[in-house]
């Protein structure tokens, strides 16, 4: 992608809570005595999206591909190289850190690993209260511990885990605990990186659970990264996939899963097991690996592994064009007139 | 999902991080046995007046170099008759009793070993976190900092330190130790907040609003601690050697007041008639060093898992 001019809206909306524009995160690879550059990892590359109030939009891709660092470059934990962020109207990219100081209120984010994103050394309420404390939500000690108290119940913990410590509790325990402390702030939107790829299935469906509750109930929006395609099919109101730090194909949940069309898409769904006994699927099996991001092949990033690759997609990076459906974008300008994808042994 | 889950792994066992270490500790019994050695000359330090049974000043008229385990008759200044008395460790050349000495001897080890130890902790912990914290520049210029102090030959630059003043005293002798040795706890420390700052909670505590100072102290500083307090408590040893070594060249704690350096620099000229002059401190020395890097390499194996002995 040689340049940054932002690709076609998602979403014609006026009223998107969080408004992401051309967001590109490259990270310098300096090596040697003087920090020479010696290249550039271009982990997010001109990547846009809309999300409206009460929406979830899903993120999906393999390890590596960018998704993470795209929801930590729009709550600018990792500062953006170019591309802009409109939260509420507000450009967030171009103010300073204390600018920021009143979104970091309105944003949060939910981490994958329940051990290492609680502090081992502060208590739930420490942990939970931090929010609190930071941006003057309680006005006395017994205040601050009411409200975490209250947070506390709300995501289902016991009263009783006020005090103690993060080791003291499960996996599914301390993802709670870090809903609470996201959500204590009273945030209208929330990065939820791989909320429960750390956990086990019956967990996982009681933290799915515990998000659209909340959601429900709060009006929340979610940037929803994750892996595991059912659990995004099942929370989202669309679905991005991504591919080497660009979206490949972003629209409706229904369109997305119903009607896949850009190659890589297609061969990630078939890839997810089918829930039913003996069902057999035609898998669309990616020869090779995905390149290193560092020597990103020319042209469409696919190419070198797509089933239906030409000469002219090592040339030039497609746009994303809609196809099918309004607001289903698709980079890949070959599929348009591919017969509807057969979702083999799927059971509705 | 309705009682917390009390005690970790394995069911009832309460894993909080100092049990842990603890029980850890207490498999490995050359590092219990060090640790009990560390206990007991503290409490030869700090009880000196009820361990010892002479002063560290009084002389025994007539009980000039008397071996160890002697009994002789002496007479103290002030004494109105002469006595029997019993030198368990000998006496030396000015007729004091050598045991009394080391017990009060300890003290100056132990003061200037914690003490010299605290000022590098200070400077060490100041410098660690800031550079591993800011990074850039910033990181740059306190490491290159750190290497040209770490480049000195440090019980050189401590006589430097303490021979500029006009009379060497304690306080002399800890400061120019500290000041010298805290390299080393600089880059643990350094290292520690590297891994940190990285790690979720971190990030989520910026996510939160909370800002540099914030972060650095409440966040990143207490879970620093583990390899801290090993490095911390290797260096005491180190600083009761340097502090030795100063005596030993003059320029620690002044007569009277007993060192261990001090006393092994008088022994030198007699040790063919008095080797017990030279032997008991020199071994204090050793016993004391010894104690407390075994102690801290019993800390090290017990703070880190992946590093099981045998």
């Amino acid at each position: 992608m040689n340049d940054t001019t932002p690709g076609p809206a998602p979403v014609k909306n006026g009223d998107a809570l969080l408004e992401v524009r051309g967001l590109c995160k490259y990270f310098s690879i300096r090596r040697g005595l003087l920090a020479a550059l010696a290249g550039r990892v271009k982990a997010v590359d001109d990547v846009s999206f809309s999300l409206r109030r009460g929406e979830t939009l899903g993120l999906v891709g393999e390890s590596g591909c960018g998704k993470t660092t795209t929801g930590r470059a729009v709550l600018r934990l990792i500062e953006p190289t170019a591309g802009t962020v409109r939260f509420e109207g507000t450009e967030l990219t171009d103010i300073s850190q204390s600018a920021l100081q009143p979104f970091r209120r309105k944003m949060q984010i939910i981490f994958q690993d329940p051990f290492s994103s609680l502090n081992p050394r502060m208590t739930v309420e420490q942990i939970v209260g931090e929010g609190l404390t930071v941006h003057g939500l309680a006005s006395s000690a017994g205040d601050r511990r009411g409200k975490v108290l209250g947070m506390l119940d709300r995501v289902g913990l016991p009263a009783q885990a006020v005090d103690r410590y993060p080791h003291e509790f499960s996996g599914g325990q301390r993802q709670r605990i870090g809903i609470a402390r996201a959500l204590a702030v009273d945030p209208s939107f929330i990065v939820c990186d791989e909320p429960v790829s750390a956990l086990d299935v019956s967990v996982q469906a009681q933290i799915v659970n515990l998000l659209m509750d909340l959601q429900a109930e709060r009006n929340l929006s979610y940037l929803f990264i994750a892996h595991d395609l059912s659990v995004v099919e099942h929370i989202s109101t669309r679905v991005a996939v991504m591919y080497l730090g660009h979206i490949v194909e972003t629209g409706s949940t229904k369109d997305l899963y119903g009607d896949p069309r850009h190659p890589y898409t297609r061969a990630l769904l078939s890839s997810v097991p089918i829930r039913e006994p003996g069902a057999q699927r035609t898998r669309q099996v990616l020869p090779g690996e995905p390149p290193s991001p560092i020597h990103p092949p020319p042209g469409c990033p696919l190419a070198p592994r797509c089933p239906i690759a030409r000469p002219e997609c090592s040339q030039k990076l497609p746009e994303l064009e809609e196809m099918g459906a309004p607001d289903h974008l698709v980079r890949c300008p070959y599929v348009k007139d591919l017969p509807v994808y057969e979702k083999a042994g799927s059971v509705s | 999902m309705s009682e917390p889950a009390r005690g970790g792994i394995a069911g009832g066992l309460p894993a909080g991080p100092w049990q842990m270490l603890w029980r850890r500790m207490k498999r490995n019994r050359l590092a219990l046995a060090a640790f009990g050695v560390v206990v007991l000359i503290a409490v030869l330090a700090l009880g000196a007046e009820v361990v010892a049974p002479y002063g560290y000043q009084d002389q025994f008229r007539g009980g000039e170099q008397q071996a160890p385990n002697s009994t002789k008759l002496t007479r103290r200044p002030g004494d109105e008759a002469p006595a029997e008395r019993y030198f368990l460790l000998g006496t030396d050349a000015n007729a004091r009793d050598v045991f009394s000495r080391i017990v009060y001897g300890a003290r100056v080890s132990l003061a200037v070993g914690l003490l010299a130890t605290l000022v590098s902790l200070a400077i060490g912990l100041v410098v660690g976190l800031l550079s591993g914290f800011y990074g850039g520049w910033i990181d740059a210029c306190l490491m290159r900092f750190t290497d040209t102090v770490f480049a000195f030959p440090s019980v050189l630059l401590a006589v430097a330190i303490t021979a500029t003043v006009d009379k060497p005293s304690l306080e002399v002798v800890f400061l120019a130790l500290g000041l010298v040795g805290w390299t080393g706890i600089a880059r643990v420390v350094r290292s520690q907040v590297l891994t940190i700052k990285t790690q979720d909670f971190v990030v989520a505590s910026r996510a939160l609003g909370a800002r540099g100072f914030h972060v650095l102290v409440r966040q990143i500083m207490p879970n620093c601690w583990g390899p801290v307090i090993v490095v911390t408590t290797l260096a005491i040893g180190g600083n009761i050697l340097g502090e030795a070594g100063l005596s030993f060249l003059g320029l620690g704690v002044q007569e009277p007041y007993p060192s261990w350096g001090g006393m092994l620099a008088d022994a030198q000229e007699r040790y063919k008639d008095a080797w017990w002059l030279g032997v008991f401190p020199g071994l204090m020395i050793v016993v004391t060093v010894l104690a407390f890097n075994l102690f801290g390499d019993g800390l090290r194996d017990a703070l880190d898992p992946r590093h099981t002995r045998k």
